[in-house]
Parts: structure tokens; sequence; C-alpha cells
């Protein structure tokens, strides 16, 4: 079967069909997922978290009214519900930023770690925009919160990050457009 | 063109191995909460055949209503609450006729009970307020709702969109909870003593579904057919466990979409202090989750035996069950030692 671009497959969802409502899930299970598994960073909370969103989804796509609205509303819902799961389960990521100290900033760390030293209003902005690649718009309308309030956090965030990146900052492959797995 | 930053994320993105989507508890999940209101879709769902025409125009105004049970605690969402005190018999009987569900009224109350108020929520539920008769100087009242049940769900649900009104009423405690062939009764309030519950419970001839907490359904003096049903309602495949000590019953079983768990009545004098032995059954990719919340119960309790067993983990908190037992019950269930 020829793959369908993800507005098609949203639209058609939106009809009511259970069959196609079981595959728009399964074009944004992956998605929801690794979105879910960055904030998280935990397999069992990540899978929670992305199940919770596809119930809403399922539940709900019938009452979404553009079928070009999609994506904003499936980052908000992945990011309420794994906001959610981690209030549920404590403050996973605390124990990575406990972790990370001032004299890891002399040596290169893994992004994980980096990501993990950031507060959670920056570190959901960077999330949001180097890892889902969304716009700042995209992000300020998921988030609810200002185009410019975005800007700013990313900005202190990159400040933030590029000390404890600094190596892979150099050693990154040159970018190509081609690696492009989101199918959102 | 991507930054360095963003080439470095999309690298660490790529690396995350995503398991197999949950299609089927997706869409259990989904079935299970309610289905997101969408006005003009209330009339398939409530009404058939010939009578549509002319109920369509009974109800007009009537909106869809959520009635949720969380962790001791109701609430009621509907875009249409009408509050009725002292009502008359023919406003309860008003709103009993437009209601979207087989409505049969409180039977077998303490005599003396007194319908004092009451809730319309939408045309799917009534939220009963009745004054009770007190031998000694203190107030008494009870609270009960009658429900849709497809208005109906455990937990917490999202706001639906276009809710305008959303009232919300909290109880200290869920007393009970019953299902009568298209209705759903909860008593939220312990207002009603255990007698009093029961006589109510005969009078209207309810099933035997009892609420203790939230987030599931638990079933006092489960049956076998009891047990087997709830394991097939979740979104695993569940090996209830066997090979407990002959004589053992089950007490109790609740269920969660990724959960199940059981409560034995053990035999054994020498087991007088502590005699019952609680077992979950969760489902192995959310264990821990399932786990820490079934243990929260258990403010002394340790974790005495866990094993896993195909798409399961089965979780034994400290009880008076002995190591030799343990190791039966997994022999039982096809486990090495």
């Amino acid at each position: 079967m020829p793959h369908r671009p993800l507005v098609e497959v949203v639209e058609a969802a939106r009809g009511g069909d259970p069959d196609e409502r079981d595959a728009l899930i399964e074009a944004v299970w992956p998605d929801a997922y690794r979105l879910a598994y960055t904030i998280l960073r935990d397999k069992h909370a990540a899978e929670d978290a992305a199940q919770e969103a596809c119930i809403v989804i399922y539940r709900s796509v019938e009452t979404l009214r553009r079928a070009d609205a999609f994506r904003t509303w499936f980052y908000r819902i992945v990011v309420r519900e794994a906001g959610a799961v981690k209030r549920r389960r404590g403050e996973i990521a605390e124990a990575l930023e406990a972790t990370t100290h001032a004299s890891d900033r002399e040596t290169a760390i893994d992004v994980w770690r980096a990501l993990a030293t950031l507060p959670e209003n920056l570190r959901i902005v960077v999330i949001l925009r180097h890892f889902e690649e969304l716009s700042s718009r995209e992000i300020a309308s998921v988030l609810r919160i200002p185009d410019g309030t975005v800007r700013f956090r990313l900005m202190v965030a990159r400040r933030k990050l590029q000390p404890l990146l600094r190596d892979l900052w150099s050693t990154a492959p040159a970018a190509t457009s081609e690696v492009h797995t989101h199918a959102i | 063109m991507p930054s360095e930053l963003t080439t470095i994320c999309r690298a660490a993105r790529a690396d995350i191995d995503v398991p197999a989507t949950p299609l089927a508890a997706i869409r259990y999940g989904a079935a299970q909460r309610v289905a997101p209101p969408k006005q003009h879709r209330i009339l398939p769902i409530v009404l058939s055949g010939f009578a549509i025409a002319l109920v369509a125009a009974a109800v007009a105004g009537w909106k869809n209503t959520y009635v949720t049970l969380g962790h001791g605690y109701f609430t009621i969402r509907s875009q249409d609450i009408q509050y009725y005190n002292h009502p008359t018999t023919a406003e309860l009987a008003e709103a009993t006729k437009h209601a979207d569900f087989h409505v049969m009224l409180p039977a077998g109350l303490p005599r003396g009970a007194k319908l004092t108020h009451f809730l319309r929520a939408g045309s799917s539920a009534l939220l009963l307020f009745y004054s009770l008769p007190s031998s000694t100087h203190a107030e008494r009242s009870a609270q009960i709702i009658l429900a849709n049940p497809k208005s109906f769900a455990f937990g917490s649900t999202p706001t639906p969109p276009n809710t305008k009104a959303l009232k919300s009423f909290t109880g200290r405690h869920i007393v009970a909870l019953f299902a009568l062939p298209g209705e759903m009764v909860i008593v939220p309030q312990a207002g009603l003593t255990t007698k009093e519950l029961n006589h109510m419970e005969q009078a209207m001839h309810m099933g035997h579904w009892r609420i203790v907490s939230s987030g599931g359904l638990y079933i006092e003096n489960p049956t076998a057919a009891d047990i087997t049903n709830e394991a097939r309602k979740t979104a695993f495949h569940v090996v209830v466990p066997s090979g407990f000590p002959a004589g053992s019953t089950v007490t109790f079983v609740g269920r969660s979409a990724n959960g199940v768990a059981l409560q034995y009545s053990l035999p054994g004098a020498w087991r007088a202090d502590d005699h019952l032995a609680w077992v979950l059954i969760a489902r192995k990719s959310v264990a821990d989750n399932e786990i820490r919340r079934f243990m929260s119960h258990f403010p002394h309790g340790k974790v005495m035996a866990r094993f896993d067993i195909g798409d399961e983990t089965v979780v034994f908190p400290t009880s008076s069950l002995t190591k030799a037992e343990i190791a039966k019950i997994r022999r039982s269930m096809g486990l090495r030692q």
C-alpha cells in the first residue's frame, strides 16, 4: 500500500472509520513514543504516556475541526500526557540532573545528560525545536506561550547547552536533509 | 538548514527504539472512556427506530453528561445542570421522563427518608439528596447518583470540548457502585449504613458490583467466572495464578486496563492475624507503574516475590504465604525455580 501523507490519514480518521483511526494511531505512535521518551527518559513511562496520548487521539480525532491542525494538537496532547505521567512518577529527570555537576562542563557529555541539566521550561522548548523540529511559532501554539518567549528560551537554552556539548558540537556530521524520520 | 544542535538531537532521537504499537490497548482504553461529545451523534446512541423523530424534539436542549469516579471523589460534567430545591413530584417525574436511560429511582431507603433536593445533569444523570431519619440529633443524609452507563467512566477524563458549565461535587467516600440494566447507581457518601445499603440493594434487585477505591472495578467474593471475565477485560493476556494452598478462596478481584489484583483468604489457624494474601498481575510493559501504584496501598508492605510469565509480571506483597507455598504457585504456573 502506498505511503499516504499524514494529513490524508487524519482526514480519513476524522470520518469515524475504526480502520482509519487504527491507521492514524499506527502512523503517529513512533512520534508519540519518541517525544514521550525524550521528555521522560524512561521507556515504561514513555510507553504509558504515548499510550494515553494515543487513546485521547483515537477517541477525539473526530472532534478535530481541521486536519491540518492535527500536528499542533498531537504535540500538545503528548506533552500534556508526558507531563501527567511525570508528575505521577515523580521527577525522573531530577535524578539525572543531580548527577550532572559543574565539573562535567569540562568534559563532553551526551545530549541526554546535557538536556537534563536544563530547567523544565527550557528543556521542553529544546525538545520540540531540535528533536521534533517544530518552528518557534508551532512551539508557541503547543505550549500556549508567546512566540517571543519561545525564542528567548531557545536562546538561553542553547547558551547553556553549547559548553556541555562542545565536543559533540564540533564533531556533528554535516547536516543532511534526507535524515528525517518524522511521520508528523 | 538544520543547526548542529538539531543534527545531534536528530541522531539521538533516531536511536530511540520504538516498541510495537499497542493498538489493542489503545482501542480498549478509548472504548472504556466516555466518547467525545458530538451533539449530532447523541441521537443514534440514545435512540433507535421509529422513536427517533418523536423523541428528538423532546430531547432538544438536553446535553451530554460525564460522570467519573476517581480517588474518593466523583465528578459530574455537563453543559446543562439544573438544581431543584424541595422538588415536587412533577419535577422529579419530568426529569426522569426526559432521561436518556431507564431511570429506576432508589427503593428500600430507610423509612422516613425524604428527597430534599436534586440535580439534573443533562439527560444522563440525576444526583438525589435525601435526608434520613436519625435516632440522635445529628443530621443524616445520603447522596445517590443515577446515571446512564454510557456517561460513566472510572478515573479522570479530559474536559470535553464545548463544555461551558462544568460542575464538580466531591464526596469523601465512595460507598457503593451498582450496575442495573441500563443504569448505574452510585452511592458516594457514607450516610447509609451497610445494613441500609444492603436493604436498598435487595429492594432494587441490584448487582454485586462494589467499589472501594478508584481506577478500576472491584468485586467482592467473586466467582471463578467473575475472575475470568475481569481478566478478559484487561488489555493483555492474563494468566491467573494457581497452586494456592488448598482451601484458599478469592475474596476480591480488582481490575484496571493494565493490571488485575486478587485477594486470597488463606486457610490455616496459624495465619489468624494475617490470613489475606494479595497478588498483582500487571502487564509487563507497564509493570513498574502498576506495582508502585498497587504497593502504595500497603504502607509497610514490601514486595515478597515477583516473577514474569508471558506478557505479565506477578507480584506478591508481604503476606503469610510461605516460601514453599510461593514456590508451589510458581511451579503450578509452569515456571522453573
